[in-house]
């Protein structure tokens, strides 16, 4: 008896991460057919790299933070477009880089930033602004104080990330979405805010990437849904059942698709009339709706849908 | 856990644009001006007031204890932070602040999946379910 027992445990633990694994292949493999979003927390070692605390990217959640920001799975971790930044050594004394208000440059990877308002500003006019869609940002930079990261659309957006700097190279990351507003250009910085403290920045990489897929995004902490650790060991994301929100942005979709839920009834999502997209399953942990988000231009195939519920109900450890 | 306090923050209705300024300053993400909307209460009078419902990390209530309770340090907090995110906007005025303070129930507690309605009611205040229409 023992010895069975044994058995089933290991046959539970080893097979449980396995299930997942595939059913999780096949979900992203079926949203990607599809061109749909595919969004979800899932296993603790998914988290990284996808899930967000705040919207614009900068601070990963885990445990029980609310989530601002959830990237699509469909393209996996190969998510990144073309680099914006052009290529070859980097080098501050070229063209593409403009020194402004006051900046200036020692040697080819060194700003100066003297006062309040000073940045390097590297300015782009193809492969950026796609409305609704989310860029990497990076810097790998040292020095001493506080610097902002910025990236603005060049008319009416601009997404902040302060970084407290040290002696050692580290690289700083988020990951801004920009509005629906079109624009013909945008731009990544490395900026002295006001308050920051920073005069000199050594850096010794950028980088400036379109994130592929459809992100979901909420950017009020009082309506960002939670992260959930369920009781199938796995992480999903709950709504409070009174305002919590994503907004995705589609393709099709004139204006970002709101996924929310209503108090009563079967259906648990609803995005707008333009577009289709649904939040499967509605079990609920303390008071909570839990969802896996799937938002797509067009209805997904039965086949396919079928396919990623069935991964929803691995996550839940039941079936949809 | 990092987030380990709940904020509930109830203003009249009449003050939900200078509520969402003050509020964006808080906010440390962007979308902090749209922190009042949809979620609605009303007191024993019928008087109704706009919700902001929301996880709190410690550090952040300890200090929303000191600043939401004194208008001059929240005008401070609001003008020093508008002048970093936002400075093409205009920061909430001192009267607003103080305004804010006055009329706004504000709710500090250990974070709990108690539902929001069990939290408004030792308030005075019961909560109106917004219709799925609204959605």
């Amino acid at each position: 008896v023992l010895h069975r027992s044994r058995s089933r445990a290991r046959f539970i633990n080893n097979t449980a991460p396995l299930q997942y694994d595939a059913a999780r292949d096949a979900a992203i493999a079926a949203a990607r057919s599809n061109n749909a979003a595919l969004c979800f927390a899932g296993a603790p070692s998914d988290l990284a790299g996808f899930v967000y605390q705040n919207s614009t990217g900068a601070t990963a959640a885990t445990g029980t933070d609310p989530i601002g920001l959830m990237l699509d799975r469909q393209y996996g971790t190969s998510n990144l477009g073309a680099e914006i930044v052009p290529s070859g050594t980097l080098d501050f004394s070229t063209a593409a880089w403009t020194k402004s208000g006051g900046a200036t440059i020692t040697g080819t990877q060194v700003i100066n930033l003297p006062t309040a308002g000073t940045s390097l500003v590297l300015i782009a006019s193809s492969g950026v602004n796609t409305a609704g869609k989310t860029y990497r940002a990076s810097a790998t930079m040292s020095g001493t104080g506080t610097v902002t990261l910025s990236v603005t659309n060049f008319v009416d957006q601009r997404v902040d990330y302060q970084v407290t700097l040290t002696g050692s190279p580290t690289t700083y990351f988020f990951s801004p979405t920009m509005n629906g507003t079109a624009t013909t250009q945008g731009s990544v910085s490395i900026f002295r805010n006001t308050g920051d403290t920073a005069t000199s920045v050594t850096v010794s990489a950028i980088s400036f990437k379109q994130v592929l897929g459809y992100p979901a995004l909420q950017a009020t902490a009082a309506n960002k849904p939670t992260l959930l650790l369920n009781a199938a060991g796995y992480y999903d994301t709950s709504f409070d059942v009174t305002n919590d929100t994503w907004s995705v942005a589609l393709p099709s979709s004139g204006a970002p698709a709101v996924v929310s839920y209503t108090d009563t009834g079967a259906i648990t999502g609803y995005v707008s009339a333009t577009t289709s997209g649904f939040v499967i399953g509605t079990p609920t942990i303390g008071g909570k709706k839990l969802s896996l988000l799937v938002a797509s231009a067009s209805a997904l195939p039965a086949g396919d849908l079928d396919i990623i519920k069935a991964f929803a109900g691995v996550i839940r450890g039941s079936a949809f | 856990m990092s987030y380990t306090h709940r904020l509930t923050i109830c203003s009249p209705v009449a003050l939900i644009d200078s509520a969402n300024a003050i509020a964006r300053s808080m906010d440390p993400d962007v979308g902090g001006d749209e922190s009042f909307s949809n979620v609605r209460a009303t007191d024993a009078n019928a008087a109704e007031f706009v919700i902001c419902d929301v996880w709190v990390r410690e550090q952040f209530a300890t200090q929303a204890t000191a600043m939401l309770g004194n208008p001059a340090i929240l005008h401070a907090g609001c003008a020093a932070d508008y002048a970093s995110r936002w400075p093409d906007l205009t920061a909430p005025t001192l009267a607003e602040c103080q305004q804010f303070i006055t009329l706004s129930a504000i709710h500090i507690e250990p974070r709990s999946d108690k539902p929001l309605a069990d939290v408004l009611a030792p308030l005075g205040l019961t909560l109106v379910l917004a219709s799925s229409s609204a959605l």
